[in-house]
């Protein structure tokens, strides 16, 4: 595989007490072009930060200390999000199901193919640049969100539900001219072209009471 | 001191005067004097204390046989001849002299003749003083004494000789003692005697004839025990001792280092200082005994009188000694008569033996007072006839009786007859009785007469003894083993019925042959063992095989006790072979059951590690795939690295070494093989086992840590099965600790030295452990506290152990968890 414009610094991290797998794995994800760092055991991963560039994790289930699950556990409960891709030298199914319930992109049983990796690892990094991009874009929102005053947060929070001008003025019992310029000052500093963008972005804030929350920053948000 | 002395003293005094005199005289010219003294057979000398010159005179010269000018005025003329032992007191004398002329210069002494010989001297001197009074000369005149000095030892020795008789027969008369009275004699011929040493000795009847002291006084310094005297005609014999047993007569040794009969003890005597002795023999009934020998440091010490004397002493000690003996005798004799009656008699009472006697002609019994009591009745003299005494016999012996009685009033002299009879309490009694028949001269009985013996105890013993006896054979031969009797030579001297039944010999032929039975393959080593037994009487016990009647060899327990006698000597050993054949059939089985459940304990083992050992060679497996893909990655690029693609073909190389490392491993604890004692490393072991169960320790989140000695030595052992051991005992730990959430999961294993012949390895954990009660249940068989457990792996792990001669136990640890430890002996194969 040659130099992807795709995977620019994307890293793979490798986690497994064993050199042998460890070794191989290097070998093999440098041979692709990408980056790859190894660890022997959970505790020296947790000790390097996440680049703020797309990575995943190769992690292997039974690991000294801290296990792959348990790693998992922690990275979710953390609010560190990564896509992992778990090894196992005997993969039974319980902890295949358990790893893909908590979120695990990948279960690949040793000896795995090349191609399967190679897909896992792309998927992966494909996903977490997302990931970043998704969470650069909340970050730039939350930021603009934040800009506002909170009769304007109000007023937004009424448009996005769809309500004309009077009704947003009667509920909140101001004249309709000043919900307008309200308005028009929420739509300039939320940098919102359409009434479409800006209840995009209150979604994607989660702002917007019937919207799910998808996205674990945004419940951080609001506590 | 004799007239005689008193004399030569008065005639010197006349003749010390005269040549005074006579030397004034003999300046005078005065000859008739000077005759006169020379006639008085006196020599005279003058000594100038100023220049030391003695003038002697020619008589003093004749004296000691020399001629005028054979002498000359020296002092030393007379020093040097006068008797080494006589000179310094004479000296002394001289010197006190010349300081105080008191009393007067009176001296004997001995001084040699030309001829060697040693002649007494009486000297007396007196001091002549110069003008200024200081003494300027000693003049004195010397009387040859030898003569009177003879005659008086001689007779001051008489005198000790007759008060030695009369000082002996005192003894003898007062002392019954022979050996104290012959001590006596002995000790009395020394200290009234005068004698150096005595001593009496007795002819022995024996084939060297030899003289045996037996008393002795006076200085001896071991010289009877060095010699050798006999009384037989040989040069033993020939000293004086043996001369005077063998002639009877007094033989003396005047002069023994000249005498030639007394070469074979010259040497010894020399030692003692004796010089001369006297052999008096001791006789009765005329023929010697014995000897009184008595011996003198000095040279011809006995004289005529002295001889007839002693002579006398030792006829009086041969008649005294006579006398105790017979003495002696006749009171032995009297004791031994008495003695011997009392025994008669007590004999008697102790053995119930009665008399009896019977009047052939009148048909009168007489009976002894013993003979009463025997038959229950009353001593008493009543006239009983044999058919009296007949109804006393139980009846059925009666026949019995009268036809030894009267087959021996027949033809025969003598008879003897055991009976019962009944006594009148209806008591029944065993009798033994013997009797005689004294004849007349035309072959007519006359009368009997014989003893009658109490025996019924001696019957119930008998009885008893015959029916122990008889029981005792029944009993060896009736009980399950073979019983036998072997002498302490090997020789067999008795086997029982069941022993020859088995064998199918007779007594004779095993005797014949004692290892005929034995499995030929047994039979150097059964003789080996025996021979050391008997070496040290130590009981015996070895397994052999035996053939039986039929051919068929089977095993036996063989066991041997010595008996010993009083003295502790081994009489015979007594033995048992038991039959152990079907009990060795049932250890062979066991031993194959054991090795069948040890071998499925094992595979249990391996199945409970399943998924561990699945991943440890998954593990490389993994490693070689990745590499494999990463190493055609490498090389399939447009600019293909190749360095990195040998890197990964050198991890696949190593990978692959590393799975199938971990293949056999678990082959060989799987394989099936017979029991096969290696020398190996224990700490390899122990790191393989380690490999082995470490992702299941990694699983149940245990800490393994290891300490191991280094420089272990190599133990001999079985190694798959210390592998069983040691891995039966890391999954109980890792079993036992993964129930554990409360503390730290720890396995310690360690391995040192307990002693220098054994070594020892520890496995310890922090687990649940185990209840104190249940300790000493954990090693049996199929005792588990596992839901799925055989309860085998501890019970086999024991017995694996144990055939190694080594030892597993468990140990309660003072905080949580069990410490198992086990030992291997580190001996050379």
């Amino acid at each position: 595989m040659k130099s992807d414009p795709q995977f620019p610094a994307a890293t793979v991290f490798v986690v497994d007490d064993d050199p042998s797998i460890r070794e191989a794995l290097s070998s093999l994800i440098r041979s692709v072009k990408l980056g790859v760092e190894t660890f022997s055991s959970a505790r020296e991963f947790l000790r390097r930060g996440r680049p703020e560039t797309p990575v995943c994790l190769i992690l292997d289930v039974r690991l000294p200390g801290l296990n792959g699950l348990e790693l998992q556990q922690h990275l979710i409960r953390k609010g560190v999000a990564l896509p992992i891709i778990f090894i196992t030298g005997h993969g039974d199914i319980p902890t295949s199901v358990r790893a893909i319930k908590a979120g695990a992109l990948e279960f690949l049983t040793k000896p795995f193919r090349k191609r399967d990796l190679l897909l896992a690892i792309k998927q992966a990094i494909e996903r977490d640049r997302e990931a970043l991009i998704h969470r650069k874009e909340i970050v730039e929102l939350s930021a603009r969100y934040d800009s506002l005053t909170p009769r304007e947060q109000e007023v937004m929070h009424a448009v996005v539900k769809g309500l004309p001008n009077k009704h947003i003025a009667a509920e909140l019992g101001t004249a309709e001219i000043t919900v307008k310029i309200q308005r028009g000052r929420v739509m300039k500093k939320m940098k919102a072209n359409s009434l479409p963008s800006l209840v995009r972005m209150a979604q994607k804030l989660g702002v917007e009471p019937a919207a799910k929350r998808l996205n674990p920053l945004s419940r951080r948000k609001h506590a | 001191m004799s007239n005689l002395k008193s004399v030569a003293y008065w005639y010197l005094k006349c003749i010390l005067a005269a040549t005074q005199t006579m030397t004034t005289a003999t300046q005078r010219g005065n000859t008739l004097l000077h005759q006169a003294v020379r006639a008085a057979r006196v020599g005279a000398w003058d000594w100038d204390l100023c220049t030391k010159t003695v003038i002697y005179s020619t008589e003093w010269k004749h004296q000691l046989g020399y001629g005028e000018n054979e002498i000359s005025n020296e002092l030393n003329e007379w020093e040097s001849r006068i008797h080494p032992d006589d000179l310094p007191k004479v000296r002394q004398r001289i010197a006190e002299y010349r300081e105080r002329p008191w009393p007067d210069f009176e001296e004997e002494f001995r001084i040699r003749h030309k001829d060697s010989s040693w002649r007494w001297m009486l000297a007396r001197a007196e001091l002549v003083i110069d003008e200024k009074g200081a003494p300027a000369r000693m003049v004195g005149c010397n009387l040859d004494i030898t003569r009177y000095k003879l005659i008086e030892n001689e007779l001051s020795r008489v005198n000790r000789a007759l008060r030695l008789i009369s000082g002996s027969n005192l003894t003898l008369v007062q002392l019954r003692d022979e050996d104290t009275v012959l001590e006596k004699v002995c000790r009395l011929a020394v200290e009234v005697g005068g004698y150096t040493m005595a001593w009496v000795g007795f002819a022995q009847q024996d084939e060297r004839k030899t003289v045996r002291p037996a008393a002795q006084a006076g200085f001896e310094p071991g010289y009877l025990e060095s010699v050798v005297i006999s009384w037989a005609d040989e040069p033993q014999g020939r000293g004086p001792a043996g001369t005077a047993i063998r002639t009877g007569r007094t033989c003396i040794s005047r002069n023994i280092p000249a005498d030639p009969t007394f070469d074979p003890w010259r040497d010894a005597a020399a030692q003692a200082g004796y010089q001369s002795t006297i052999a008096l023999p001791l006789r009765s009934e005329g023929r010697a005994f014995g000897t009184l020998s008595i011996y003198s440091s000095e040279v011809d010490a006995f004289g005529p009188a002295e001889v007839r004397a002693l002579e006398e002493l030792a006829s009086d000690l041969a008649f005294g000694l006579t006398v105790l003996r017979t003495r002696a005798e006749r009171d032995r004799a009297g004791q031994a008569l008495e003695e011997s009656q009392r025994k008669l008699e007590a004999a008697q009472r102790i053995a119930h033996v009665g008399h009896w006697e019977r009047d052939l002609k009148t048909d009168l019994i007489t009976w002894s007072g013993e003979t009463y009591r025997i038959f229950g009745l009353l001593p008493g003299n009543r006239r009983m006839r044999f058919e009296d005494f007949l109804k006393l016999v139980h009846q059925d012996d009666r026949p019995k009786v009268m036809h030894s009685v009267e087959g021996a009033l027949d033809k025969l002299r003598h008879y003897s007859v055991d009976y019962k009879i009944l006594r009148a309490d209806g008591e029944e009694r065993f009798v033994h009785s013997e009797g005689e028949v004294v004849r007349d001269d035309s072959g007519r009985p006359l009368r009997a007469f014989g003893t009658v013996q109490d025996i019924t105890e001696r019957k119930h013993i008998e009885n008893a003894l015959r029916q122990s006896e008889s029981k005792l054979r029944l009993v060896i031969d009736t009980i399950p083993a073979m019983a036998w009797i072997v002498l302490p030579t090997g020789a067999i001297d008795f086997m029982n019925q069941r022993w020859l039944e088995y064998s199918g010999l007779t007594l004779e032929e095993a005797i014949k042959n004692p290892t005929s039975t034995m499995h030929p393959e047994d039979i150097p080593r059964a003789i080996e063992k025996w021979n050391t037994h008997v070496a040290t009487g130590e009981p015996y016990e070895a397994e052999m095989r035996l053939r039986r009647a039929d051919g068929e060899y089977r095993w036996f327990l063989v066991r041997t006790v010595p008996l010993r006698d009083e003295q502790g000597n081994i009489v015979e050993w007594y033995g048992t072979s038991t039959d152990i054949e079907g009990q060795k059939r049932a250890e062979e089985a066991l031993r194959e059951t054991q090795a069948l459940l040890a071998r499925v304990a094992r595979a249990s083992i391996v199945g409970e590690l399943t998924a561990s050992i699945a991943h440890e060679v998954n593990q490389p497996l993994g490693g070689i795939v990745t590499n494999a893909e990463a190493a055609l990655t490498w090389l399939s690029d447009d600019t293909p690295n190749f360095k990195e693609a040998r890197e990964a073909l050198q991890r696949i190389v190593r990978d692959g070494t590393r799975a199938s490392e971990v293949v056999v491993r678990i082959r060989s604890l799987l394989k099936n093989g017979k029991p096969n004692k290696t020398q190996f490393a224990l700490d390899q072991v122990i790191r393989e086992i380690i490999v082995l169960t470490k992702s299941e320790a990694r699983r149940r989140k245990v800490s393994v840590q290891t300490r191991l000695e280094p420089n272990l030595p190599q133990v001999t052992a079985d190694r798959v099965q210390v592998q069983q051991v040691l891995m039966n005992l890391v999954m109980n730990s890792l079993d036992a600790l993964s129930e554990v959430t409360d503390r730290q999961r720890i396995l310690r294993i360690k391995a040192d030295l307990e002693t220098a012949k054994s070594a020892r390895v520890v496995v310890e954990d922090t687990g649940i452990g185990i209840e104190p009660h249940r300790m000493k249940e954990i090693f049996e068989p199929f005792h588990t506290t596992k839901v799925h457990g055989l309860g085998l792996g501890l019970s086999i792990s024991r017995s694996i152990i144990e055939a190694h001669g080594g030892h597993l136990r468990a140990i309660l640890n003072d905080g949580p968890g069990v410490t198992f430890q086990f030992t291997l002996l580190v001996e050379p194969l």
